[in-house]
């Protein structure tokens, strides 16, 4: 289940945090979502370069 | 036939090996540790890497078994191994899922005659849950008391964490792989296994047509960790660097053909698993070191997560197995809920088969005898059957030569029959029932 959050963004360079572009196709979402090369703890971060539309989604499980 | 006797006397099995236990011999009371002040307070952090005993940290399969046996296997140009991770049974239902895998696994060492696997190399997840001396009968010992073959290992998160300040890490890893001189161990309680003879936790087994390098992941629930990082880590370099030698040395090798290459670590660098997932770092790390030294692995296997998945990654001219098998008896996990059905690619990788919720183990195959040079990797399980799963390798070209599960070729062959009949079939492995049963 992924839990959508706004707000500022928390990125502090960990790689957990994974930041993707806000206008991703559904193919690149899914990638996004469920990466093999992620850590199930990752925090992924969909936003624009200037940070105007930004979404955190995080895992729950 | 009579049990095997290594080298310097070594021994493999217990002559009379009884049935397997039902319960626990020493109660397993560890989990409580997870409240522990000191576990909460230190749980996100890396530990320090156990010096290895000689530099390289290198063994050879001669020094542990005879030389007849290894001279057999050179005959053959062929030679058979085990591999799985999360073997420890902690729970109360735990005797049984390990005992049905490791009783399959010397099953295939009883009846597997001059073929049989020669070695069992363990990915880590020994000891749940902190890798205490007292649990290693109950969860290692027992367990494999009729597997007649040396088991080598690289630990796991569970065996070098700690709960406590008293604790040193890795100690009774240390005590029963990394030991000076094989002999008995103080924690087999009277079952027959001399203790293994690892020049450290990460080290890179030479056996004829196969090279294994070991890696320690250290001890985080995720992500796996084998270098600093560039600073992120407070851990040393050295193992990165370790990689990136031995890579070079077996270079020659394996491009004359003498041997596959295969990296192993415990944490999986890609996983679909929903609680134990890929890891950038290190495939980052494992990366550099390959492309440093101008040499990719043949296969890269972990543990980690309770499952079994197969990747392709295609990279350099190479189709390379990510294979992960952390389901060796521990408390099946379930892949994450987003998936999609396999053969899924992103980017480079692809996921080749859904994942596979069940217990089972490794056997994997360097056959040099042919013109083709081939290694092969199956999935076997207790419950699911010898070869569930299989990919060959063709090592001249470094390239996939067949694979397939037999979800798979079931779901083919129904729907070529249903072709010839003009109907149209669902591939079974996608069944509305098998997407059901992982939500």
């Amino acid at each position: 289940m992924l839990r959508e959050e706004g707000g500022e963004s928390t990125y502090a360079g960990d790689q957990n945090h994974i930041i993707a572009p806000f206008a991703l196709n559904r193919k690149e979402a899914q990638d996004v979502l469920c990466g093999f090369r992620r850590n199930v703890d990752s925090e992924i971060e969909l936003r624009d370069t200037d940070a105007s539309n930004l979404i955190r989604l995080r895992e729950v499980i | 036939m009579p049990n095997l006797i290594g080298k310097n006397g070594r021994l493999f099995s217990d002559p009379q090996p009884g049935a397997d236990e039902v319960s626990f011999k020493v109660d397993n009371t560890s989990d409580s540790y997870y409240n522990s002040p000191y576990y909460k307070q230190h749980q996100d952090q890396v530990l320090p890497i156990p010096s290895p005993r000689a530099k390289p940290p290198r063994m050879n399969l001669s020094d542990v078994l005879d030389d007849p046996f290894v001279q057999a296997i050179q005959a053959a140009k062929k030679i058979s191994f085990h591999s799985v991770g999360d073997t420890g049974a902690a729970k109360s239902s735990g005797p049984a899922t390990e005992a049905s895998v490791a009783d399959m696994m010397s099953a295939d060492i009883r009846d597997g005659g001059s073929g049989a696997p020669a070695f069992f190399f363990h990915l880590g997840d020994i000891v749940y849950y902190f890798g205490e001396s007292q649990y290693y009968y109950d969860q290692f010992y027992e367990p494999y008391r009729a597997y007649d073959r040396p088991i080598f290992a690289i630990p796991g998160n569970h065996d070098g964490v700690l709960h406590d300040a008293k604790g040193q890490t890795l100690q009774a890893f240390l005590q029963n792989f990394c030991a000076d001189q094989p002999g008995r161990s103080p924690n087999a309680g009277g079952l027959v296994r001399s203790v293994m003879t690892e020049p450290g936790v990460y080290f890179t087994l030479d056996a004829p047509f196969v090279s294994i390098i070991g890696l320690y992941t250290n001890v985080l629930e995720g992500p796996g960790v084998i270098s600093s990082q560039g600073g992120r880590y407070p851990v040393s370099d050295e193992q990165i660097r370790f990689l990136q030698d031995e890579l070079t040395r077996l270079k020659p090798m394996r491009e004359s053909g003498q041997c596959a290459v295969i990296v192993a670590t415990h944490h999986p660098p890609l996983s679909a698993d929903a609680k134990h997932g890929g890891t950038e770092g290190l495939f980052q790390d494992i990366d550099k070191a390959c492309q440093a030294a101008g040499l990719w692995p043949d296969a890269v296997l972990s543990g980690h997560a309770h499952l079994y998945q197969r990747f392709t990654r295609r990279t350099a001219g190479h189709e390379i197995p990510y294979v992960v098998s952390g389901s060796g008896g521990f408390s099946a996990t379930p892949p994450m809920v987003n998936v999609p059905p396999a053969p899924y690619t992103q980017g480079d990788v692809t996921m080749e088969i859904d994942p596979v919720i069940q217990f089972g183990y490794l056997t994997l195959t360097v056959d040099v005898s042919g013109n083709n040079k081939l290694l092969t990797i199956a999935f076997n399980s207790p419950k699911l059957g010898a070869n569930y799963d299989r990919v060959t390798v063709d090592l001249t070209k470094s390239r996939i030569v067949k694979s397939g599960s037999r979800v798979a070729s079931a779901a083919k062959k129904a729907a070529a029959k249903s072709a010839s009949k003009g109907k149209t079939v669902r591939p079974k492995a996608k069944s509305k029932t098998a997407r059901k049963s992982r939500n």
